[in-house]
């Protein structure tokens, strides 16, 4: 193990040992939070939540701003290919040659999209009103790991820069804006929690109360 | 840059209420927004007026930037980079103007943020922080201050409410052209007892009459206690647990009092929420008993034939406003369009609707809130327009806040339309005599 491996051990303990912390505190308070008799299933409505609520046409903010939506989640895709190229780059497993490359088209336009969400960041004086540095380097630093994900797949003498690049993400993720990757199921499990308990979601269907 | 230990003791005890519910759902909620700002256009007051103040992540903001500063690793030793504020003159000044005067808590943004993140539930978590500053508006806080001190939120004296049901009792009779119907009060052992918001006693007693002729329609057994009746909790809206707690524990001592079966629940969209969802969580258990709306009482006796109605008699189109606290947070979403379809021979949807129906601009005790007048009255300017698009003459909704805010806009906007209770139009649609039961 080198050096730049070691450091990515290291990051990715203390994300794990952070993670699991937070975590803890976050997640056990869900079966006792609300003691009111059930309209309907919290779990189905937590189970919802974290899918057919997700869909675009069911939220205004996809539906209303397509571009945004599909930007976002071709981002949030490529940080999950890259996360997985780090482990197999890491251990030095070898995919055939044609996943490199498609790897690569797909991190080149992953990264764009990173740039482009910054891009409106900047633009837009309703966003800037409510940003902090911690915004923007957030986006940086993980649309960047996605470029470093990609050279190394061009080049893989860049490997020991992708692996500090990865611990140093890894690292960062517990403490700023990036924790939302931690808490997204957490919030939309208590948030479908609410909504199951109260009959609200599932989103039933419309004629059902008649039936 | 001042930590905890610098601030002012009602600095202190407003940043204790954040510490002491640091866990589970508050915490998770406080993590979760990426500042995408996608929200914008799912709030209300942000499609009147396009200002970035009312984005509802703007609105989390304002107390997760306090998290951040004072709970937050990061926060705590860089709190520029992640946004975090001290709690000073300025945040506070702030929080008021959004938390108080630029949110109604209707819960519509959370439905479609990119995230999930509980918006109305870290407003009213704001709201409780800003109440230990003592900051509550001031009409907002006088309604709280009069239901804790009178019983009820518009201070009406017992005898003054007993000669309107009395009166009430009579016309009843009259309408009915029975002796024996009644509005029974203060009677033990009854199936249901009902509540009431007082703004029916005082301003719209047609909507009393019209539960009462329902009652009779379906031999209902049912009483309503002339001391302890306001179905109204507007603790809940300021944030004040204790109120509120105190507010919905004396109508659950009234259940047991008057060995009631079940608590039954006036049309008021804020009042069902905090007493049928909210009260277990103050009182730390489920109540003994069943809690519902008379909406859905009544949507139970038209499907069971109990009551039988006559669409044509209410002739003219309607519609349906759904209040948010009834509808997307309480759950109380189809009964209600069940019954008018039954009881209008020409209802019209608005659009959109249930879940993702906007707020009539007047929730959250802005209509309390003087302060905040005309900035509710423009903001509704979207439902208003939602009402006009339906062509419909009559608008109803099960929610006397919403009534007073529609009456308004109905004014503002020249909308024409007549706004009604559901049970006052069902009451209008009933045909007495032989029932189906
Ligand atoms: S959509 Fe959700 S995550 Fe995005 S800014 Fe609004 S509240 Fe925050
Ligand atoms: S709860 Fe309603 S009023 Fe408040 S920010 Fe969300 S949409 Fe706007």
């Amino acid at each position: 193990m080198t050096i730049p491996h070691w450091f990515l051990v290291a990051g990715l303990a203390i994300f794990t040992i952070l993670t699991a912390g937070m975590l803890r505190k976050a997640v056990p308070a869900w079966r006792s939070y609300d003691p009111s008799r059930p309209k309907g299933k919290p779990v189905s409505g937590a189970i919802y939540s974290l899918t057919g609520a997700m869909l675009p046409w069911k939220k205004e903010s996809a539906r209303l701003y397509p571009a945004s939506y599909i930007i976002g989640v071709l981002y949030h895709t490529g940080t999950f290919i890259a996360f997985a190229w780090v482990a197999l780059l890491a251990f030095n497993i070898g995919l055939p040659e044609v996943l490199d490359s498609v790897s690569v088209l797909f991190l080149a336009v992953t990264a764009g999209c990173g740039v482009a969400l910054l891009a409106k960041r900047i633009a837009s004086s309703d966003l800037r009103y409510f940003s902090s540095p911690d915004d923007y380097f957030s986006n940086l630093l993980v649309t960047g790991w996605q470029g470093v994900t990609l050279l190394t797949l061009l080049n893989r003498d860049m490997l020991s820069a992708l692996l500090v690049c990865t611990g140093v993400l890894l690292l960062y993720i517990p403490f700023g804006k990036l924790r939302h990757a931690i808490y997204l199921i957490p919030a939309r499990v208590y948030l479908g929690l609410f909504y199951g308990r109260r009959g609200v979601w599932p989103a039933k269907d419309r004629q059902s109360w008649q039936a | 840059m001042a930590g905890i230990k610098m601030l002012s003791p009602d600095r202190k005890r407003a940043l204790r209420v954040l510490e002491n519910r640091l866990g589970g759902r508050l915490l998770t909620h406080l993590n979760s927004c990426v500042h995408c700002g996608l929200c914008g256009k799912s709030c209300h007051y942000y499609l009147k007026y396009g200002d970035p103040r009312f984005i509802p992540g703007n609105k989390v903001d304002q107390i997760s930037r306090l998290y951040r500063r004072y709970f937050s690793p990061l926060g705590r030793i860089l709190p520029a980079w992640v946004g975090a504020r001290d709690l000073d003159e300025e945040t506070i000044e702030e929080m008021v103007d959004v938390l108080f005067g630029g949110c109604t808590m209707c819960g519509r943004c959370s439905v479609h943020c990119s995230i999930g993140v509980d918006v109305p539930f870290l407003v009213r978590t704001a709201r409780t922080m800003l109440m230990e500053l003592g900051l509550v508006p001031k009409g907002l806080q006088s309604t709280i201050d009069t239901s804790v001190n009178t019983g009820n939120n518009m201070a009406i004296p017992q005898k003054e409410l007993v000669d309107t049901l009395e009166w009430l009792e009579e016309d009843l009779r009259m309408e009915v052209g029975d002796e024996s119907a009644a509005i029974p009060l203060d009677k033990a052992g009854q199936r249901l007892l009902y509540t009431l918001n007082p703004r029916e006693p005082k301003f719209f007693p047609l909507s009393i009459s019209a539960v009462a002729k329902i009652m009779y329609a379906a031999g209902e057994s049912w009483t309503i206690s002339t001391h302890c009746y306001d179905v109204t909790n507007y603790a809940f809206l300021s944030g004040d647990d204790e109120a509120a707690r105190g507010l919905a524990g004396r109508l659950c001592d009234e259940v047991m009092k008057l060995k009631a079966e079940q608590l039954l629940l006036a049309e008021c969209g804020h009042g069902f929420r905090a007493i049928r969802w909210e009260g277990p969580t103050w009182f730390g258990k489920a109540y003994p008993y069943p809690v519902l709306s008379v909406v859905e009482l009544i949507a139970e006796y038209v499907r069971s034939g109990l009551i039988r109605l006559d669409p044509s008699l209410n002739a003219e189109r309607v519609t349906l406003h759904d209040p948010c606290n009834l509808v997307r947070a309480g759950g109380v979403i189809e009964e209600q369009r069940y019954v008018l379809a039954r009881a209008a021979s020409d209802f019209v949807e608005m659009s959109p609707n249930r879940v993702d129906n906007y707020c009539c601009g007047g929730g959250g005790g802005q209509l309390s809130m003087g302060e905040y007048r005309d900035r509710r009255i423009e903001a509704g300017e979207i439902k208003a327009d939602q009402i006009r698009r339906t062509g419909a003459r009559m608008v109803a909704t099960p929610c006397h806040n919403c009534i007073d805010q529609l009456m308004e806009l109905n004014q503002v906007y020249e909308l024409n339309v007549e706004i009604k209770t559901v049970a006052e139009i069902v009451a209008d649609a009933l045909v007495l005599g032989k029932q189906e039961n």
